[in-house]
């Protein structure tokens, strides 16, 4: 493993540690099998890396940050993971979500297996993945550090909050455009809505979402949403982009919108609270310089 | 009702289906927009008027799209039928849109810069036509309906594999693929319309000039060739326009079932008889059809905030009306064809014995058990592997393959023999697609299904196929033509009704995909053991069941003399096939092709009658799908490749060369 400086996070929770009590001797890493993207992202928040990781590749492209070190061990597909790749890895525990279930008894034979709900039909993902990292610091022996990742996005959130409460809060519509033809909007039970009420935004979305929280819906359905702000997560497909770049549907509806299309670069929709921060961090500055230009 | 549309002219029948259409539509619209303000809506729509600009950019090229697709497939199905002599045969079973998502997925993962620079469009077409091409090439130069059927089936079944394997390697990046698999009318404007109306102007032209001849392609094809018609490149003409008609709409809105199906028949039903009446009536009543479908699905989410894909709406609501309409049809697929029954497509060479097929199985069974291979390298055993882990992970989806592919091989013999055609598997029957329904249904039902849940949802799924099939098929004395019929009308319907929960793009649609694909990947020893135990239970009676098929393979009226219950045994054989399928496709998925290829290789091996036939077959199923699971696991290491894929990609063109080599007049 390569020697890296110690981020902001790690030297947090260094200080948190000597702060409030006796340093504890650094316990030797437990060796995890991630099969679920935003489990594995958040052992690396708390300074785990993670021994494997199913799909590495599609890993480093749609989740990004944290980023994977090199050691991280290939997996195979998230949905059949290569059993005996996994068994010759000697896991101390496998990270997998509910949809991996069915798997469960194949996977205990290897090591204990653990799955965290986050996503589901609570539908509040962004409580559920505090409640997860607290969860994984304390059987990691590392409480401090899930403490210290929590409060960071805590201050984001505060940050956000007080910055746009001057602000109009006009409510927000949070999507993916899947082509040029259909978009898939974030509601009720996904970790962006949460975000947005905790910056004390209202969501713009109120139809019916998936466990997930996310619905499909045509463009022309952006029209309902008159006096919202629209928020559009990379990547943005090629055909979609000359789709707004054009003169058909989309940009007519736009035209006669107040405040034009924002855009934010990728973040994972389904992830845990490192996601939440980075979405809060990503949306605040573009709402804030978004509503300077409109009053401007 | 029936009888009301059979006394109906079809000009009545378009008509009335018209002003439903096109009041339902304006309901809708009027609803958002007072009629008054329609014309300055439809000629200068104000900038800022939402009402307006959603009348002019959304809902009236929706309306016009859904008009000209529905159309041209309804035209496309005519032609095709016409020129197939099949009033099942439609665009799909061309492998046309499977050709185009194999294309699009290909594009979007490999190279996405394309999907820019040439268009979905463009890439979706080509890939509808190359798939279309292969097919006809497959199907050889005379273009006989039922060897351009078949080899449709099987072409698209191989793109629908290689595209699943495709899309489970990179589920996020194809997520927008789903939706056009559903076929989707959402978000058209008049780009859409551009893009088609061209096209379509061109095709149809193209039909007019086609009408005369295929009129008499309706004549025996002798007595046609007597008069002086070019059979052949009449049929490759209306092909191609067919293949265009139904590529350009395939492209542009994804993929849309039973339109093509469905209006035509009910042009006919209404009084349609002669080709140009016909191919002007389904036209009119295709596109009508799906403006009403459209409008009434979103009406639908409009009151409910439930939204159906178009494509899944049609083949929702064109399932029954199909199985109603091939119950009522009085011969289904043909049944013995000369050129495709099993004495006569491959000549029979007196090869090795089943012994021969059975070392080979116990060969690959060792091979699977010593050799593996994870991200860090090769594990042979004894070297990187130990017992224990081969009796954990390599022995149990090794020996469920051998079972299933078994299962499934013995099923693919008596069905061949059922049916008197060579090209016909266990997999046409719909009973993997209903399987795949049930399991469907429990993702969405219950949020996180275990593994009795999900084997249960599916075992019932199966289940309601072969009640569909028993009670469809039954009036016909279980006739094969009529279970053929049934059994591929079903499936596609089911399909689609997948395509829909595939739409939903979430993780649930990547369990299903991952099931679908067919893996002996989570298979434990109880799993196989079950696998195996079923094989054993009923191949042998498949076997016994070898004898009574030849007496039936003599013809009814010799089945008849001898006193053999025609019905009643046909009923059985169907039966124990259907378990049979069932019983593999819960192991190793619904795109297996192993139904199909087992029985030919023991055909070629010599193994043709009776309860040789039958025991060669499911020895060779045991082979291939114990080798596909090998293979699967080995290739790409530590991505594991389903067995079912693997199977269907090695298996298909082995297939289709023994398609193609195969000489029509060589009886052996």
């Amino acid at each position: 493993m390569s020697l890296a400086l110690p981020s902001r996070r790690t030297f947090v929770a260094g200080a948190l540690a000597l702060a409030t009590g006796p340093v504890r001797a650094e316990s030797a890493s437990p060796r995890v099998a991630a099969l679920d993207w935003t489990l594995a992202s958040a052992c690396l928040s708390l300074g785990i890396v993670p021994a494997g990781v199913a799909e590495r590749r599609l890993y480093a492209r749609w989740v990004r940050d944290p980023a994977l070190p090199a050691s991280v061990a290939e997996l195979g597909l998230r949905t059949a993971p290569s059993l005996e790749g996994l068994a010759g890895l000697k896991p101390d525990l496998i990270l997998i979500n509910a949809l991996d279930e069915p798997l469960r008894p194949r996977l205990e034979r290897i090591a204990p297996t653990l799955s965290l709900p986050i996503y589901g039909l609570e539908r509040r993902p962004l409580a559920l993945a505090q409640e997860c990292l607290r969860d994984l610091g304390r059987r990691f022996g590392r409480e401090a550090e899930a403490e210290a990742v929590l409060a960071e996005a805590e201050r984001s959130f505060a940050h956000g909050a007080t910055a746009l409460a001057g602000t109009a809060r006009r409510p927000v519509v949070v999507f993916a455009f899947e082509d040029a033809r259909h978009i898939r909007v974030y509601g009720v039970g996904s970790l962006f809505a949460d975000v947005l009420g905790r910056l004390g935004l209202p969501s713009g979305w109120t139809g019916p979402t998936s466990p997930w929280g996310t619905a499909l819906a045509g463009i022309e359905a952006v029209a309902a949403l008159a006096g919202t702000v629209l928020v559009a997560v990379e990547p943005i497909p090629t055909d979609a982009r000359a789709m707004l770049a054009g003169d058909g549907l989309w940009p007519s509806l736009s035209a006669s919108r107040s405040g034009a299309l924002l855009t934010l670069p990728p973040v994972w929709a389904y992830g845990e609270v490192g996601a939440a921060r980075r979405f809060a961090d990503l949306l605040t500055p573009a709402l804030l310089s978004a509503g300077a230009r409109h009053a401007s | 009702m029936r009888a009301d549309i059979r006394r109906a002219s079809p000009a009545r029948l378009t008509a009335a289906l018209a002003a439903l259409a096109i009041a339902l539509s304006l309901a809708s619209v009027s609803h958002a927009l007072p009629p008054r303000l329609w014309t300055t809506a439809l000629l200068h729509p104000a900038a800022g008027d939402t009402a307006a600009i959603l009348f002019h950019f959304a809902s009236l090229p929706r309306a016009v799209t859904a008009f000209l697709c529905g159309a041209a497939l309804a035209l496309s199905g005519t032609v095709l039928q016409q020129v197939l002599d099949n009033p099942l045969a439609a665009p799909s079973t061309l492998g046309v849109s499977a050709g185009a998502e194999l294309a699009l997925v290909a594009a979007t993962l490999w190279a996405p810069d394309t999907l820019g620079l040439l268009g979905r469009d463009a890439i979706a077409t080509i890939g509808s036509v190359a798939a279309a091409a292969a097919v006809l090439l497959v199907a050889g130069r005379r273009l006989a309906p039922t060897r351009v059927i078949l080899a449709g089936l099987v072409v698209g079944l191989f793109a629908a594999a290689c595209g699943t394997a495709l899309k489970l390697l990179d589920q996020e990046e194809v997520g927008a693929l789903y939706l056009w698999g559903a076929g989707s009318l959402d978000g058209t404007d008049w780009s859409t319309v551009q893009a088609l109306l061209p096209r379509l102007c061109l095709c149809a032209l193209g039909t007019a000039l086609l009408v005369r001849p295929l009129g008499l392609l309706s004549l025996a094809e002798g007595q046609a060739r007597s008069l002086g018609v070019a059979v052949g490149p009449i049929r490759a003409a209306a092909l191609g326009v067919a293949i265009l008609l139904a590529a350009s709409v395939t492209s542009a809105v994804g993929v849309i079932g039973f339109v093509e199906i469905a209006a035509p028949a009910l042009a006919r039903a209404a009084g349609a008889r002669r080709f140009g009446a016909r191919a002007i009536h389904a036209s009119l009543i295709g596109g009508f059809l799906l403006v009403l479908v459209d409008a009434a699905t979103r009406a639908l989410s409009d009151k409910t905030g439930l939204t159906l894909p178009t494509g899944a709406a049609t083949a929702l609501l064109g399932a029954p009306l199909l199985l109603l309409f091939a119950a009522r049809l009085r011969e289904g697929l043909s049944g013995g064809d000369a050129e495709t029954s099993p004495s006569t497509i491959f000549g029979g060479k007196r090869g090795p014995r089943l012994a021969m097929l059975g070392v080979a199985v116990v060969l690959v069974l060792v091979a699977a058990l010593v050799v593996g291979r994870s991200g860090s390298g090769w594990s042979i055993l004894g070297r990187g592997a130990d017992l224990a882990l081969v009796m954990d992970y390599r022995l149990p989806r090794s020996l469920a393959a051998l079972g299933a592919g078994a299962l499934l091989g013995a099923a693919g013999a008596l069905l061949q023999r059922l049916t008197g055609n060579a090209l016909v598997g266990p997999e046409t029957l719909g009973l993997g697609a209903g399987a795949a329904c049930g399991f469907a249904a429990a993702l969405l039902l219950v949020a996180t299904p275990n593994s009795a849940i999900l084997l249960g949802a599916g075992a019932i799924g199966a289940g309601g196929v072969l009640a569909g099939l028993a009670v469809f098929s039954a009036r016909g004395g279980f006739a094969p033509g009529r279970l053929l019929l049934v059994g591929v009308t079903l499936g596609a319907a089911l399909q689609a009704g997948l395509g829909a929960v595939l739409a939903l793009g979430d993780a649930r649609s990547t369990q299903l995909l991952a099931w679908m694909a067919g893996s002996t990947y989570g298979v434990g020893l109880v799993g196989a053991t079950v696998a195996l135990g079923l094989a054993a239970l009923l191949c042998p009676a498949a076997m016994l069941l070898g004898r009574l098929l030849d007496t039936l393979s003599l013809g009814p009226a010799v089945a008849r003399a001898l006193g053999v219950p025609l019905g009643p045994t046909r009923g059985l054989v169907a039966l124990l096939a259907a378990l049979m399928t069932a019983a593999a496709v819960m192991t190793v998925g619904p795109l297996t092709f192993v139904g199909l290829l087992g029985p030919q290789i023991a055909q070629r091996l010599g193994h043709r009658r009776g309860a040789a036939g039958i025991a060669g077959a499911a020895l060779a199923g045991a082979l291939v799908m114990a080798a596909a699971d090998l293979l699967g696991r080995i290739v790409a290491a530590p991505f594991e490749i389903p067995a079912g894929l693997v199977a269907a990609v090695i298996g298909i063109p082995f297939v289709l060369a023994l398609f193609g080599v195969a000489r029509p007049r060589s009886i052996a």
